[in-house]
């Protein structure tokens, strides 16, 4: 084989390939619920600074996708879903993705620090930390709890929100972080129950391929209620209004009566049919759509001054 | 020396535009935040300097012999 017909069969990394690295869809979900965290905490951060915080927080959340992509190249071949992705599909060398990786959680914190504050730069390390090492490389392959603990990694964004302004992390930051926090396992095991085959393929040990598929749909009920009542102690704090209030009340008793559904359903199941499926992946997108309502009623209170609460529930910070 | 294809040239010069692009708008990013931090420093500062001078010319005023009065309490 020469040279040239070498160059001719590598594959050609494109601009796009490189975004995807950065796992943009989940980017753009992190950016929102730090924003949220930006407008609820009490304060005011000049328009620069705040679009540098946000800026701080999307590279630094593309920066542990790049981590993860490069440590997860071997499993990511394997399974169908993620064979196609830029390192496993040989687009992008893993050395690269990692020296992406390292090097945007660098410009992410450098850019945090220097806009905001210390604290919210070390939050913002932690969480990379958290998600390209502690989750990628221990949690994910070693215990079927690897999404209830790691998913704190992407529960960290509000909290570094709120200390960019204040410069501290008080209780009411940790409710916001609560929420996404007990979000992520009913949100990611909906998926895993239609992709178990692919985990299982790959050897890594989801819940519904350690534990089955029962168990699953039973832990995603328990999950969903624990997040309808997580999801109003904002509320309790003063930091949501009757808009948030309305929104998590409403979204979570849907999200409860999508996770009956799949509770009932034989998804997973090996006998699983196109209904249990799409069962399942409704419960997926609609818990996607979910945090972006709850997170978005905060924003629009806080940002648009619609924030009313009422004095007789607000009674913890005296709201 | 690997000869690198059309394809291969153009994708290279693209991603090199971007990183372009980059590491501009990093330093534009830079810049922006230093005037801003800046704007703050002088505004406090601006605030500190008024706040001063004010305790300064009611203290000159209720003292009389303008020196500066501590807060102790004493005098009541």
């Amino acid at each position: 084989m020469t040279d040239e017909t070498m160059t001719e069969e590598a594959p050609i990394a494109t601009v796009r390939d490189y975004i995807e690295l950065l796992k943009p869809r989940i980017m753009m979900l992190v950016v929102f619920t730090a924003a949220a965290g930006l407008f609820a905490a009490p304060g005011q951060l000049h328009v620069v600074t705040a679009v540098s915080a946000l800026l701080a927080v999307a590279l630094g959340s593309g920066a542990a996708g790049a981590i993860n992509m490069w440590f997860d190249a071997d499993i990511d071949a394997i399974m169908t879903r993620t064979s196609t992705r830029p390192v496993p599909s040989g687009r992008v060398q893993p050395g690269d993705a990692l020296s992406l990786g390292i090097f945007m959680s660098m410009i992410s914190v450098t850019i945090m620090i220097l806009a905001t504050n210390w604290k919210a730069g070390a939050l913002l390390a932690f969480s990379i930390f958290f998600y390209g090492v502690v989750y990628t490389m221990w949690l994910k392959r070693s215990t079927s709890q690897n999404i209830v603990i790691g998913g704190a990694a992407g529960a960290f964004p509000p909290v570094i929100g709120w200390a960019a302004v204040t410069g501290g992390f008080p209780i009411e930051a940790w409710a916001l972080f609560a929420i996404t926090f007990v979000w992520t396992p009913p949100h990611f095991w909906a998926l895993s129950l239609v992709a178990n085959k692919d985990y299982e393929k790959a050897g890594v040990p989801m819940m519904p391929v350690v534990r089955g598929a029962a168990s699953t749909r039973m832990q995603i009920l328990a999950y969903s209620v624990l997040l309808l009542a997580v999801s109003v102690i904002p509320t309790f704090f003063g930091t949501g209004g009757m808009i948030y209030t309305g929104t998590a009340v409403l979204g979570g008793i849907a999200f409860v009566y999508l996770a009956v559904k799949v509770f009932v359903s034989k998804a997973g199941d090996a006998d699983m049919t196109a209904h249990d499926r799409k069962t399942a992946l409704t419960l997926f997108a609609f818990s996607i759509f979910y945090l972006a309502a709850i997170f978005g009623a905060l924003i629009i209170e806080h940002g648009f001054n619609l924030h009313f609460t009422n004095p007789s529930i607000a009674i913890w910070v005296g709201g | 020396m690997t000869d690198l294809t059309k394809e291969q040239l153009k994708a290279r010069k693209k991603r090199n535009a971007f990183l372009a692009l980059g590491i501009v708008l990093f330093m534009g990013l830079i810049f922006a935040i230093t005037l801003v931090k800046i704007q703050e420093d002088v505004a406090r500062d601006q605030n500190w300097e008024s706040e001063t001078s004010g305790w300064q010319s009611s203290d000159v005023a209720e003292s009389g012999d303008g020196a500066p009065v501590a807060v102790t309490g004493e005098d009541e």
